[in-house]
């Protein structure tokens, strides 16, 4: 097979016996009213020959005069220039808030005009997601792309980050987008800690970053959303949830440039759980004079003891450094780039780092006029030191440790372990013992590689055909010393102390030929696209366990007792191919019919079902150029689109078509079934979406608006929902059950002010994602995600109707008439075994407001992240609650009964006996230890407001360094990142992910357990060019 | 360029047939598949053996609700037997069938078809009505529940297709090629003959309360079913690792809050016997169970915790022979309560005593004796293995003693039937509890036996669900049927509150 993927790369080449034509070069700068415009596309029309402008705004390409040159640049008006006989034009582009002649890059780099595009794929400068500072760059996204949810898993360095693009399709697989650089997609795995020797936290408790986040975010150019259905039909299988299309910054042509900037973080967490400081340890009110208790059910604090900030002593201020660099420079021929970054992080919790080095090489080079060559390695190496969340986690273990105990003596004078209780196993690790001894980290080096060749032997037909490889290995280490609590505890897998560790290589190859013709027939202009792609995927992941160490605080698998050695190993090989075509149907540029083909093959279906099709169509209608609305001067432009399609899903799990024997280790070993069984009769499932939209922008592009409304239907999904036992098993892969997910994107923008020297910019980000399950798998009554089962009886669960992001718990038992059921023995209420639908994490609608401002050399621009409704489950804190540290529990030496009737019979008659035990929870502590209603803890309809980012630069006056020949510019900068949050949420951050971003489903997003929120960021830095 | 395309499609099938795990077998072996199915039986009868142990009687200390009859709402507590038959056993069964059915080893076929027989018979003697029919059918999401009575014609099927199959001497599944998988029998065809005999007399005994019952039929079960303790079906236990440890032994730290119940010490003592305490002390007694530290042995009463309060006097000791709930530590324990024991699944001694009733109910009182006397002299060999050597001066003097009735004229079926409660003792335990319920507990069968009565005694409440009535099924496992299959189980009332005091098909006339 690889031999005839090389047959047709080499074939396309032979084909490149052509003549070279007679050529200029013409150079010219680029200009805005805020001056030069680096990063601007030059394009010879209707080729592949780009150029793009330097730092200055200069750019050099070589053209024939017949040629038409095109310069775009995404928020400004594209501009065509004859090139004629000059040789130097210079071009000046004037702003623009929405422009149907704007270049959209849609899928394997096919750069379309929005005028002819049937769905909304929305477009950020690469710029703005850099002066953001984030370090996982797809932060910088919430807000800024309407339709996408991204939900980080945590505050600490090198946590994953979740983005759901139009609401989760899939019940508990995956429903991340597909990641593409450069027209090839790469890996944006989070590990997963199914690939762990038998652990039972499954990414309950540990996170290990998206590697989506190895992008270097000031290597993007512009980053490009699709959403719609035809978008991602293109992208198959694979872009069944959606894509996020990233294109990198491409070497310039000209001088050398050097450009360098930096960033000095300091962050600062601002936002804690409450606890009480008044009732000390002790049982029933009985306050226990020596504190040995981590439950604070006792007397109230004599005054004598010393309170302390355990909080502040946890926490400590958080400081980044990031420096990037790039070079570039050469002729049109041949150009070349080097971007350097290096970040060096350190969290605002003791022991919690992340550093990272990324370096990208790329070229382009044109060999002849219709052949060009471009090529990138970008290499990554990152380490994240990290620390455990949620269940027995350093977070929750500091909220419960004594007030009046200094949390910063954790050792005793022997150098052990030092505890409240005296007991090793009774309590959680003093947390900043447990920085210190419970090492958790994990590394990763990455290699990306990209080369495209691009044939073009006549103005209407191109050729283009890339291919790379993305190829890491990562490798991690979670341990616990032999004194840990998660060592000693009865039902540790740790005893003696112990480590899991894993080695993660995953190679991913891709190819992709597209072919593509375009040509204009008077008023028909039509386009045909054709092309396939390739993607051979391996991820082979080993891991190892051992226990009881000899050595204390050593921590490596060779101090482990040989005969608690484990190992695992995993390799995962998908092979993915497709073969598509498209043609658009364009008359007039006033409206355009595009249909879309796609034939996939999938290694992960079973050999029979393993190829399947798919259509999808769409309809561009730009009615502002019909005559009634040509003179109409408020009216700039206007669109109407709408699309349909269909995409099928293979497989996401490879080797799911037969039932996996697992090893086992009861007396006489051998294999027994998975848990799972596997199904020879796997289809794929199909996902049909419908979209409609509008796109209109008034008074000179001064205001724009466009909206786009769908509807995703997704049916017979494979999924492996819990049956009867009767199958043979406990869950089976099956296709069933069906999930609609409606809703409307809203992006407005405006430019309110425009002067010479001052300007306003707005933009709009309006998301709305319903979705609905129609039907469950196996026509059951419930479906639960047994991952999301973290604190207490809350879960993920589904029944008809609700949506994929529904949580269910166990509520207090009624009677028939609704009374709470008291029993009869304490006065308490009862709790259902029952799981009932409680919430639903989804918010009701989400938006961002970026505002931004430019006054001569000063820009200001801010991001809000507004969000309405949607349930968080906050486990934190009913942790606290059930151990007396809540503030809730404060009231508690107020005697009271509880409403509701007793259970004695006569509950459901017509006089049932009102309750009239009377409780004080002061004596009787199960009031809150036991007795406590989950549905307390389900905040319902959560809203925030925050103030995402905020960056204010101010360009250095070009008088104050032209005497110099060093610099060429200059600015200085400050950013904030998550400086403000307004929310009715008690706690901590309701952007949060209980799971990671390995969960399937919507995962963890939600829910709050023992996690860490986003700490107020402080950037400055200054940014220089050479 | 179309010639390239053309031939890339021509080799693609065979680039996307790759969906074969490299890292973790997909392709069934019999010969691997086997050993964990002893491991999945013992776990089935074990784990749930810490609720029914409390409802008949060998495991006391008011643990949990079994000693009251209870059970347990939304828990899959009581459903681990149903776990072995669908999962445990469930497709790893179907596997080998299937696999050894092409290769054509009819001894691998036997095997699966010998515990699955098996299978339906403990889950249906545990559990009442159970899926049989529709099991295992591919693409079925919803399954029917099947009467008793076809399931068991249905073990009477497999066990006779199983003895078949140990009997073919054509294909190609030889002895050598079953002996290291097979952890019990080694291979040995013969045996596995035997143990298919013996679940047919197991089978036989239970409707002893239907028109159709036949003793006889009983009796020439036995007569080729297990002929020796040799012939026990003993599940080994390495228990060097927590997995591979016994379920009761010390190193997986079940039994620590169990106590030894007052029936089994009575039985040990010759009260229920000869009617007096301390006239006749069994020489299994130490081997069995363990004295106060005052000398004294106790048990604790139905739903009682241990009265002891005295430290180091009269604290009755746990299964492993510990006071205060102590655990021995790895390595330690009595009987069948350690880390290494074996688990038997069905003895000699078992078989001799279902030959015995029989014989006794077909009014041969002659054949009855002597089963009888063959069962307890079992027993005494089989316990005497798990501890201390009893020597054979002290079994001559047992049974010779006023427990065992020295004549066949004197036997009852109430000798037999609590001489068999005591061999049985710590490993029978669904097969007592079907003895107890054929006899309906104290009230006695349709003929007017009350084996029981005077010896067996209820709790002194049931508990609340069962409206004053005992146990007499256990319900499907909660996370396979209340969830996932809640319809079929309404069709056979099983969503009731009190479905567990629903008198078994065998216990009606």
């Amino acid at each position: 097979m690889k031999k005839k993927l090389l047959l047709i790369f080499l074939g396309t080449f032979l084909l490149l016996a052509q003549a070279f034509a007679q050529q200029i070069t013409i150079t010219g700068k680029v200009t805005s009213s805020d001056g030069p415009i680096p990063g601007v596309s030059v394009r010879v029309k209707g080729t592949s020959v780009v150029a793009q402008t330097n730092g200055d705004g200069n750019y050099s390409i070589r053209a024939l005069a017949s040629d038409v040159l095109q310069f775009t640049y995404i928020g400004y008006k594209t501009v065509e220039r004859t090139v004629g006989t000059s040789s130097v034009i210079n071009v000046s582009l004037a702003a623009d808030a929405g422009n149907l002649d704007d270049v959209v890059v849609t899928a394997y780099g096919i750069e379309r005009t929005n005028r002819a595009l049937g769905y909304d794929a929305q477009s950020i400068k690469g710029s703005d997601i850099a002066s953001t500072q984030r370090d996982n760059f797809i932060n910088s996204l919430q807000g800024r792309v309407a339709g996408a949810t991204i939900t980080s898993t945590s505050g600490t360095p090198g946590a994953s980050t979740s983005i759901i693009i139009r609401g989760a399709v899939s019940l508990d697989g995956d429903n991340q987008p597909l990641f593409v650089v450069d027209g090839l997609p790469i890996s944006n795995n989070t590990f997963s800690e199914y690939g762990l020797v038998g652990q039972g936290t499954f990414n309950r408790t540990n996170d290990y970053g998206n590697r989506g986040m190895d992008i270097n975010p000031e290597e993007i150019e512009t980053l490009t959303i699709l959403k719609g259905p035809e978008a991602t039909a293109l992208y198959g299988t694979q872009g069944a949830s959606g894509a996020v299309v990233i294109t990198t910054k491409k070497a310039k042509a000209g001088t050398a440039s050097v450009s360098y900037n930096n960033s000095f973080r300091a962050e600062i967490p601002y936002r804690f759980p409450e606890v009480q400081t008044v009732y000390g340890g002790g049982a029933g009110g009985i306050f226990d004079e020596e504190v040995r208790t981590r439950t604070y059910f006792g007397a109230k604090y004599p005054n004598r003891f010393t309170r302390y900030d355990n909080l502040d002593a946890f926490y400590k201020t958080g400081w980044t450094q990031k420096h990037n660099a790039s070079i570039e420079g050469g002729t049109d021929k041949l150009s070349v780039r080097l971007g350097l970054s290096y970040t060096n992080q350190e969290g605002v919790i003791k022991g919690t780092d992340y550093n990272t080095i990324n370096a990208k090489l790329s070229g382009t080079s044109k060999i002849s006029s219709k052949i060009s060559m471009n090529a990138s390695l970008n290499f990554i190496s990152s380490k994240t030191n990290k620390t455990y969340k949620g269940a027995g986690s350093p977070m929750l273990s500091v909220l419960t440790w004594p007030v009046v105990d200094d949390i910063r003596n954790y050792y005793t004078a022997t150098g052990d372990r030092r505890t409240i209780t005296g007991s090793l196993s009774a309590e959680l690790d003093n947390p900043l013992w447990a920085m210190e001894n419970n090492p958790n980290w994990d590394k990763v080096n990455r290699v990306i590689s990209n080369v495209g060749f691009n044939y073009r032997p006549t103005d209407w037909l191109n050729f283009q055909a890339t291919a790379g490889a993305d190829v890491y290995a990562m490798q991690g280490l979670g341990a616990y010393h032999p004194q840990s609590y998660n060592a000693n505890v009865a039902s540790t897998t740790y005893g003696g102390g112990g480590i899991n560790t894993f080695n993660d290589n995953l190679r991913l190859f891709n190819g992709s030929f597209v072919a593509t013709i375009k040509k204009d027939f008077g008023k028909f202009k039509p386009s045909f696209v054709a092309g396939y792609d390739i993607s051979d995927n391996l991820e082979e992941i080993n891991s190892q366990f051992g226990t009881k160490f000899y050595q204390q605080k050593f921590y490596s698998l060779n101090n482990t007792d040989p005969t608690t050695q484990r190992v695992a190993y995993q390799s995962i090989l998908k092979r993915k191919m497709g073969v598509f075509g498209q043609a658009t149907l364009g008359y007039d540029d006033l409206l355009f019919l595009t249909l879309t083909g796609r034939q996939d093959f999938s290694s992960t279906l079973p050999i029979d079902n393993y190829s399947f099709f798919y259509p999808a169509t769409s309809l561009s209608f730009v009615f502002s150029d019909l005559p009634a609305f040509k003179n109409a001067s408020w009216l700039s432009s206007g669109k109407l689109r709408a699309s349909w399609g269909q995409s099928g899903k293979d497989a996401k799990k490879a080797y799911i078509t037969k039932t996996s024997l697992i090893p086992q280790t009861t007396t006489g070993g051998g294999f027994a079934v998975d848990v799972t069984l596997g199904n020879p009769n796997l289809v794929a499932e199909f996902t049909t979406s419908s979209e409609a939209g509008i796109d209109l922008s008034f008074f000179k592009n001064r205001l724009s608006a466009n909206f786009s409304y769908y509807k995703i239907v997704s049916n017979g999904q494979i999924t492996a929902p819990r049956l009867s036992y009767a199958t043979g098993a406990i869950l089976e892969y099956i296709n069933s059950g069906k999930v609609v997910n409606n809703g409307f994107e809203l992006v407005v923008k405006g430019s309110p002010i425009r002067n010479k020297d001052f300007s306003w910019d707005v933009t709009a980000n309006v998301t709305r994602a319903r979705g609905k399950i129609t039907s469950l798998p196996a026509d059951q009554q419930t479906f639960y995600v047994s991952d999301t089962w973290l604190f207490d009886n809350v879960r993920r669960q589904y029944v008809v109707g609700s949506s994929v992001s529904a949580l269910a718990s166990m509520e207090y038992l009624r009677n028939n008439n609704g009374d709470i059921l008291i029993s009869p023995s304490n006065g308490l209420p009862i709790r259902s075994t029952e799981w009932t639908q409680i919430g639903d994490t989804a918010p009701d609608i989400g938006i961002g407001i970026i505002n931004s401002f430019s006054y001569k050399n000063f820009n200001l621009s801010f991001l809000f992240d507004i969000r309405k409704g949607g349930d968080i489950y906050n486990a934190t804190e009913l942790y606290l609650y059930a151990r007396g540290m809540s503030k809730r529990s404060l009231d508690r030496e107020t005697p009271r009964i509880i409403k509701g009737v007793l259970r004695d019979g006569l509950e459901n008659t017509a006089t049932p006996t009102q309750n009239n035990i009377v409780v004080v929870p002061y004596i009787t502590t199960s009031y809150y230890s036991t007795a406590f209603n989950t549905l307390d803890f389900i905040e319902k309809d959560i809203n925030w407001i925050r103030l995402k980012d905020i960056t204010l630069a101010y360009n250095l006056p070009k008088s104050l360094f032209a005497r110099t020949n060093v610099f060429k510019s200059a600015s200085v900068f400050f950013t904030g990142t998550d400086l403000l949050l307004l929310t009715n949420y008690k706690g901590v951050d309701p952007s949060v992910n209980g799971l990671s971003a390995a969960s399937g489903g919507t995962g963890g997003t939600g829910i709050d357990y023992g996690s860490f929120g986003q700490p107020m960021g402080f950037n400055f830095g200054l940014r220089v060019g050479f | 360029m179309l010639i390239a395309f053309a031939i890339s499609f021509s080799g693609c099938k065979k680039y996307f047939d790759v969906n074969t795990d490299p890292a973790t077998p997909q392709n069934p072996e019999s010969r691997t598949l086997v050993p964990p199915l002893f491991a999945q039986m013992e776990r089935g009868v074990q784990w749930d053996s810490r609720y029914l142990g409390g409802t008949i009687q060998y495991f006391g200390g008011a643990v949990n609700v079994g000693e009251s009859h209870g059970w347990l709402a939304a828990s899959d507590a009581l459903g681990e037997i149903w776990r072995t038959c669908y999962y445990g056993l469930g497709a790893n069964i179907s596997l080998i069938i299937e696999d050894s059915e092409k290769k054509q080893e009819w001894n691998y076929v036997g095997l699966g078809q010998s515990l699955r027989a098996w299978g339906w018979q403990i889950t249906t003697d545990y559990t009442g009505e159970i899926i049989v029919k529709q099991a295992f059918e591919p693409n079925r999401f919803i399954f029917d529940y099947d009467s008793q009575e076809d399931v068991y014609a249905e073990v009477v099927r497999l066990a006779n297709e199983s003895i078949k199959n140990f009997s073919r001497t054509d294909g190609t599944g030889s002895v050598v090629k079953l002996a290291s998988a097979d952890l019990v029998y080694a291979g040995d065809p013969a045996k596995w003959i035997k143990f298919n005999y013996g679940l047919l007399a197991r089978n036989a005994s239970s409707t002893i309360n239907k028109a159709s019952y036949d003793p006889q039929k009983v009796i020439d079960y036995v007569d080729k079913a297990l002929g020796s303790n040799a012939d026990n079906f003993i599940i080994p236990n390495n228990g060097t690792i927590a997995a591979d440890a016994n379920f009761f032994g010390p190193l997986r730290a079940n039994l620590a809050s169990y106590r030894q119940t007052r029936i089994i010490v009575g039985l040990l003592d010759g009260t229920y016997f000869t009617g007096t305490a301390g006239t006749v002390i069994d020489p299994r007694r130490n081997n069995m169970i363990t004295a106060s530290q005052d000398g004294v042995f106790r048990g604790t009463n139905p739903n009682a915790s241990d009265p002891g309060t005295v430290a180091n006097a009269n604290q009755i000791a746990n299964p492993w022979g510990s006071l205060g709930s102590a655990n021995p530590g790895a390595g330690n324990g009595k009987y069948l309560f350690k880390d290494k024991a074996g688990f038997p699944i069905m003895t000699y001694s078992e078989m001799q005593f279902l030959k015995a009733e029989a014989a006794f109910r077909k009014e041969d009182k002659q054949t009855a004796y002597t089963a009888y006397l063959n069962g307890i002299s079992a027993s005494i060999d089989f316990v005497s293995a798990l501890g201390t050597a009893i020597t054979t001066a002290e079994k001559t003097a047992y049974m010779q003693s006023a427990s065992v009735k020295q004549s066949a004229t004197d036997l009852t079926l109430k000798d037999i039937m609590l001489q068999k409660y005591l061999a049985l003792y710590g490993y029978g335990f669904v097969e007592t509890w079907t003895d107890l319920r054929k006899y309906n507990y104290i009230t006695g069968d349709s003929k007017g036996n009350n084996p029981y009565l005077g010896t067996f005694v209820f709790p002194s409440a049931f508990s609340a669900d069962n409206g004053g009535k005992p146990a007499q099924r256990t319900r499907p496992r909660y996370n396979s049927e209340y969830i996932w299959n809640i319809e079929a189980l309404k069709k056979i009332g099983a969503d009731k509150v009190d479905y567990h005091t629903k008198p078994m098909w065998f216990s009606l006339p």
